[in-house]
């Protein structure tokens, strides 16, 4: 064979995502739980186990990733070699690895103890078990699944679609690993019969496959008329071809049976060896408490971070580009997609966002630019009133939120580059003119509207400012988190950091990490959305159950991400139109206005009724900001590269008008239709379960009985349900890149 | 990364659709010149939407693949203009094929012309290539829209296990 074709055959593998996570977490989470294992039971898990199981992935993914799985279908012999490794190979070294205990240690306690451990302790799933796992039902899964997809209508199908081709390889991996359990006995379970039984379970086995080997070696006629068909490689004829994958059944195959066979028989006959193995020493434990991951201990992110004029950075770059949105927005040209104040902020800014609210927190109002021009007012020592009492809610924030949703919608503001620029010139004006009279941030926690927006966001995010160790914060007596030094402020909104729960309010300034003489505050990693659960006094905010100004707040957040995103596809603009028109008005604006103002006087109607709806009104937080995620995604991922053009254009004459260039198209998307369309269903997905998870968790709160808790959550659960359908028919609409070239 | 992040991301990369497109499939044409064999592959069951051509060229008299040959693949569609893609090996998983991408908008019966050109000399394949309607968007989705029920119902499973546990103790 020539080198060039050698090169090509050795460079014919398969990495793909789903097939590497298979193989990559299960290396993980054992690794993991070996090392935790290895320290106690030392005699049970030698290091042989783990390169025992590690052996098997590598023989799973060389079945399915490696050259043989490229030729499969050009090659009897290669796919004969790749069933071998499925069927002889990978099973039993995984089971020599001894996989149960090392890989339910290996995973999250929360996942093994209290996930799984009521499925693994339920008595009728482990009879079950142990059923399929007797040498008896083993065997004839195995030789059925041997049979069964070796007669030519079955394998002629495997090879024709990928989805009975992978059902097929299920199947061979799956029945191997059964009848190869009663023959390894993986640590720690029961022999079900006598080792005598083995040798035979073992030979008639290998019966079985000699029978089937000799069929496909001795036929004179090609069993799988596909390959006769399929162009030869390598100088093998379809009927050689045959004749080496009937050899490769019948040696080596034979040898993965007779070899343990014979192994088995050997220690039967040998004399028991005298018990020399020293018994398991079980180390003492000691527990060390961890602070858990911290953002502010990463190298570079966290000295960023940390540092004196840190966030200042992270505003300044904010600040000169919302000045260049400002300056494009009102000299730039006034189509949106040539323009940065239709481009940054619609297209890129919002994805962004919303994607670090998912991974991180509430980082946009930790780089606000806003916030820059109000120290100007500082300066002036005008700040010196409170914000107003019966304003110290926030009733404003959800009026505010409404009518910036319903404006985004009356005003199309992202086809209009001024009217961009003009809202970013009035947050200006407001957080200078709010924040030079009232003391505090007060603009932030109640008037701005798309730091209310991020505040609700951060319910669900996975980082949260939060004192490290509490008992450094119980000998503390300056509290300069809250009240600051000579230095340094403390917390503006007033979030006193031993008392404060969630991020609720919470703008990631880090003027009290910055504050601590104890260097005792952290952005420490928190389980997403564990906040909405609890209902705890929270410093600042109190309880959340007692806030029917905070419920709105989310509901808002939540009907105006499904109202946002149903605003943009054609079946329901052509419902707004309709309507309008049997209304008599010539637009669709009345309509717009009407849908937004039942939100807003619905929202506060739900929560009125009590504590608990409340507390549900927040559980579906999860829900909205997925929907707002997969549609800001949608966009962003879209549209990626609708920033190079606007620059290219600006790096032009300044301010420049010129005619959109011809070859005025963009890159394709990052992702296309059909990947865009998994990824909003997912997101939907995951929104929708961790909504139900915490409101059935709530509704345990409140009721412990089981009917009672489900009679709670019910209607809860029908409108996310509702919700939820609502998203995946606007995401199956064709969907308009509204004020976007594409 | 903590193990959990690790775990969430797997689940993710096993529930987003794959990335990478087999090639191979169905052998949908054989033939060309006296010195080469040219086999082209397609999915059996073509679809609108985004397909691939393998296509595979071999001297014939010793059925050793040929790694240098230029090919190109031309689809016309029953009326309109037809779409020509240029094979190559990056897209393939096996690297003794050439595969094309192409997306076929309209479903009717494709007329599908591969030339092959190398050292000189040129030759090509015609065939016809039947292209079913596209699968409704929300049949693709079946299993992200299965999801939330059936972790539900097994959430609802561990509940009910959880509490008898709990009962017992």
């Amino acid at each position: 064979m020539e080198a060039s074709t050698l090169g090509a055959l050795a460079r014919s593998w398969s990495f793909e995502p789903r097939l590497l996570a298979g193989v990559l977490l299960p290396a993980a989470l054992y690794i993991r739980g070996w090392r935790r294992l290895a320290a106690l039971h030392a005699t049970h898990l030698p290091p042989a186990r783990l390169a025992a199981f590690l052996g098997g992935l590598c023989a799973l993914f060389l079945a399915l990733a490696s050259p043989l799985d490229a030729f499969a279908g050009l090659l009897l012999s290669a796919h004969m070699a790749q069933h071998l490794l499925l069927m002889a190979v990978a099973p039993p070294l995984l089971l020599l690895g001894a996989p149960l205990i090392p890989l339910l240690r290996g995973l999250p306690r929360w996942a093994a103890r209290d996930a799984l451990g009521p499925f693994l302790a339920w008595p009728p799933l482990r009879r079950f078990a142990r059923g399929l796992t007797h040498p008896l039902p083993a065997w004839i899964t195995m030789a059925a699944a041997t049979i069964g997809w070796h007669l030519p209508p079955a394998y002629q199908l495997a090879l024709r679609s990928p989805f009975w081709h992978g059902l097929e390889h299920a199947c061979f991996f799956w029945a191997a690993i059964l009848f190869w359990w009663p023959v390894v006995r993986p640590w720690p379970s029961r022999p079900q019969v006598t080792a005598w039984a083995l040798p035979p379970y073992l030979l008639l086995a290998d019966l079985l496959n000699t029978a089937l080997a000799a069929f496909f070696t001795f036929s004179d006629r090609l069993l799988y008329p596909v390959y006769g068909g399929a162009p030869r490689l390598f100088g093998l004829s379809a009927p050689d071809d045959q004749v080496l994958a009937g050899v490769l059944m019948w040696v080596p195959g034979s040898v993965a049976f007779l070899l343990p066979a014979v192994v088995i028989t050997w220690r039967l006959l040998s004399p028991p060896a005298p018990d020399t193995a020293r018994p398991p020493v079980r180390r003492p434990s000691v527990v060390v408490p961890r602070a858990g991951f911290d953002l502010l201990r990463v190298p570079l992110v966290g000295s960023l971070l940390r540092a004196r004029y840190g966030r200042r950075i992270l505003q300044s770059v904010m600040l000169v580009l919302a000045a260049a949105v400002v300056w494009d927005g009102f000299t730039g040209p006034t189509l949106a997609p040539m323009n940065l104040a239709g481009v940054l902020p619609w297209t890129y800014w919002r994805a962004l966002a919303v994607v670090a609210l998912l991974v991180a927190g509430n980082v946009f109002c930790m780089a606000c630019p806003f916030m820059l021009p109000r120290e100007i007012g500082r300066r002036l020592g005008l700040a010196t009133r409170r914000w107003p009492r019966g304003l110290r809610s926030k009733w404003l924030a959800v009026a505010l939120l409404g009518l910036f949703f319903w404006a985004y919608e009356a005003f199309s503001l992202w086809d209009s580059p001024a009217a961009t620029a003009a809202i970013v010139l009035a947050y200006f004006a407001g957080a200078l003119v709010v924040d030079s009279v009232f003391r505090g941030a007060s603009f932030c926690k109640y008037v701005c509207p798309i730091g209310q927006f991020h505040f609700v966001g951060s319910l669900v995010s996975p980082l949260e400012v939060k004192v490290r160790r509490p008992q450094a914060c119980a000998a503390c007596t300056t509290h300069d988190c809250l009240r600051g030094h000579a230095g340094q402020r403390g917390c503006e909104l007033a979030l006193y950091l031993p008392r404060k729960r969630g991020n609720l309010d919470c703008t990631f300034c880090l003027d009290c990490v910055k504050a601590c003489p104890h260097d005792n505050v952290g952005l420490l990693a928190v389980v997403p959305a564990r906040d909405l659960v609890r209902d705890p006094l929270r410093s600042a905010v109190g309880r959340l159950s007692r806030r029917p100004d905070v419920a709105t707040l989310a509901l808002v957040f939540v009907f105006g991400a499904f109202l946002n995103a149903g605003a943009m596809v054609a079946p329901t603009r052509a419902w707004m139109q309709a309507t309008a028109a049997r209304l008599g008005f010539a637009s669709n604006l009345p309509v717009t206005t009407g849908l937004f103002a039942a939100v807003l006087l619905l929202a506060p109607l739900l929560v009125r009724s009590g504590a608990a709806a409340r507390r549900f009104s927040l559980a579906l937080v999860p829900l909205g900001l997925a929907m707002w995620t997969a549609h800001f995604l949608f966009h962003g991922l879209s549209a990626w590269s609708a920033l190079g053009p606007v620059a290219r254009r600006m790096a032009g004459p300044w301010g420049g008008t010129a005619p959109l260039p011809a070859a005025w198209a963009m890159a394709r998307p990052l992702l296309d239709a059909p990947g865009m369309l998994a990824l909003e269903v997912l997101l939907l997905d995951a929104g929708l379960l961790v909504t139900l998870y915490v409101g059935w968790r709530i509704a345990c709160a409140l009721a412990p009985r089981t009917r009672a808790s489900l009679a709670l959550l019910l209607p809860w659960a029908f409108l996310a349900v509702a919700l939820y359908g609502a998203g995946v028919w606007v995401f199956l609409q064709p969907m308009p890149m509204r004020g976007m070239v594409h | 990364m903590s193990i959990s992040r690790a775990l969430a991301l797997g689940a993710l990369a096993v529930l987003l659709p794959a990335f990478a497109r087999a090639d191979g499939g169905a052998v949908r044409l054989r033939g060309g010149s006296e010195a080469w064999v040219v086999t082209v592959f397609t999915a059996p069951d073509l679809r609108v939407g985004p397909v691939d051509v393998s296509v595979l060229v071999q001297e014939r008299e010793s059925g050793r693949a040929l790694l240098d040959a230029d090919v190109t693949v031309t689809l016309q569609p029953p009326e309109g203009e037809a779409v020509r893609v240029p094979a190559t090996r990056a897209r393939s998983t096996n690297k003794l094929l050439l595969t094309a991408l192409a997306d076929l908008p309209v479903p009717g019966s494709w007329t599908l012309l591969v030339s092959v050109q190398r050292a000189g000399q040129a030759t090509s394949l015609r065939g016809e290539l039947p292209v079913g309607p596209a699968f409704s968007r929300l049949s693709s989705l079946g299993v992200l829209l299965g999801l939330p029920p059936v972790v539900t119902a097994l959430f609802a499973c561990h509940q009910a296990l959880a509490r008898r546990r709990r009962g017992r103790r």
